[in-house]
């Protein structure tokens, strides 16, 4: 009986995230004018830790659940070609200013429509893991014995640059960090905790928010 | 039984070939042309490259370029230059031509089994030529290419094929970036269309 509360208990506690999300504007909110596109670009500068494609795809579809004019990242790199490849992209918001004197650049900007370009950067890493998990097969069949746990922090920052003025409009952090479960009693239950999606969440609902104002 | 269970078990684990099939095509540079006239030669060693090599860790990789390096270098040349004549035979180039030859020089990649990371990664050293007349060369330009992708539950050769595409749009970001600053280009091309 005391086996099942503390699988309950585990239950529980397994799979939680904490987060939280700050945001700093430099603008109002309600950027967005009708016929406005925005971009979703993760950094991929060649460092061993780059923001991970399958976050940047997770927050370019919650924005587009939402509504939201985003145009495919692809998209975009190959109208700006090669100037938003990792070798070529600029790091600040100066530094595409001074990309866009070159009147070419700047004129497929325009003839493209992209007003606002959103960089995400950071990344999800695993933190202490321990526990330990066992499983034998035998004539009668298998089981797993024991408990495995690991944590995760996310870590991520999104920042919104105008395209029209060349400055930026504002930033988005978010910090989420949860611990994962696998406890196995014969059968192996894992109890995943949806860090870097929780992340995600909290950047696109800010991000809504930012670009069209706060739902009512 | 046991016998072939054993062989099927080797096989896996041994016979596991990779093969990867680039069928690309790049876009044109977003720049100003530079106003000058040059042959872009694309030797037979650039067309249908075909790179096989086994790492200690895991199956034989091949990698088919294909047209790829064809793509890559007709979109860049064209979009950089503002007359660009390709021709595919050293015979076909006029005299008194500035020639640009593209070479590949290396290949080289890294699977996470190899690195212990979750990347799939490659290096593409590709040498750029000019020349005038064809057998003179003025210069010579070497360079690495990187590109990468994360395994992130992908059949491998798909995620070898993402990160050999980057590379090579890598190589593009860097010949529109740092060619047309290499003083002797920027001497003989550059200086083409500048009135005197």
């Amino acid at each position: 009986m005391k086996r099942w509360w503390l699988w309950l208990a585990l239950v529980g506690l397994g799979g939680c995230v904490s987060s939280s999300v700050e945001q700093l504007r430099n603008a109002p909110v309600g950027l967005l004018k009708e016929g406005e596109t925005i971009v979703v670009l993760g950094r991929r500068q060649n460092f061993r830790h780059q923001t991970e494609a399958d976050f940047t795809r997770c927050v370019y579809n919650s924005l587009m659940r939402q509504k939201l004019p985003v145009k495919p990242e692809q998209v975009f790199m190959d109208e700006m070609f090669p100037w938003f490849q990792p070798r070529t992209a600029p790091r600040s918001a100066e530094a595409l200013a001074a990309r866009l004197t070159e009147p070419v650049i700047a004129d497929r900007l325009q003839q493209t429509g992209t007003r606002y370009i959103v960089w995400l950067d950071g990344v999800t890493r695993r933190g202490e893991d321990g526990g330990s998990l066992s499983c034998s097969v035998g004539a009668g069949g298998g089981a797993c014995v024991g408990l495995l746990w690991w944590e995760e922090d996310a870590d991520y920052e999104a920042v919104i640059w105008d395209m029209q003025t060349l400055k930026s409009m504002g930033k988005i952090a978010v910090e989420a960090s949860g611990t994962s479960y696998i406890p196995a009693v014969i059968v192996p239950i894992p109890l995943i905790a949806p860090t870097q999606s929780a992340a995600c969440t909290g950047v696109a609902r800010q991000l809504r928010d930012f670009l069209r104002g706060p739902k009512r | 039984m046991r016998k072939v269970l054993t062989m099927l078990v080797v096989l896996l684990l041994t016979g596991c070939s990779h093969q990867v099939t680039l069928q690309e095509s790049f876009p044109q540079p977003v720049i100003s042309k530079l106003p000058a006239t040059v042959v872009l030669h694309l030797p037979e060693e650039l067309r249908n490259v075909v790179h096989k090599e086994k790492p200690e860790h895991g199956g034989e990789w091949t990698v088919y370029f294909g047209d790829a390096n064809v793509n890559l270098f007709s979109a860049i040349f064209q979009g950089l230059i503002e007359n660009v004549k390709v021709v595919e035979k050293a015979s076909a180039i006029p005299d008194g031509a500035f020639v640009i030859t593209p070479t590949m020089k290396d290949f080289q990649f890294s699977t996470p089994g190899m690195s212990k990371t979750d990347f799939y990664e490659v290096w593409i050293k590709y040498q750029l030529e000019l020349a005038q007349p064809k057998s003179r060369v003025l210069h010579t330009w070497p360079f690495t290419a990187y590109g990468r992708e994360e395994k992130d539950g992908k059949a491998a050769s798909s995620a070898m094929r993402e990160a050999t595409r980057r590379a090579m749009r890598d190589a593009a970001a860097a010949i529109v970036l740092n060619y047309p600053k290499q003083k002797v280009v920027r001497k003989h091309l550059v200086a083409q269309g500048e009135t005197p």
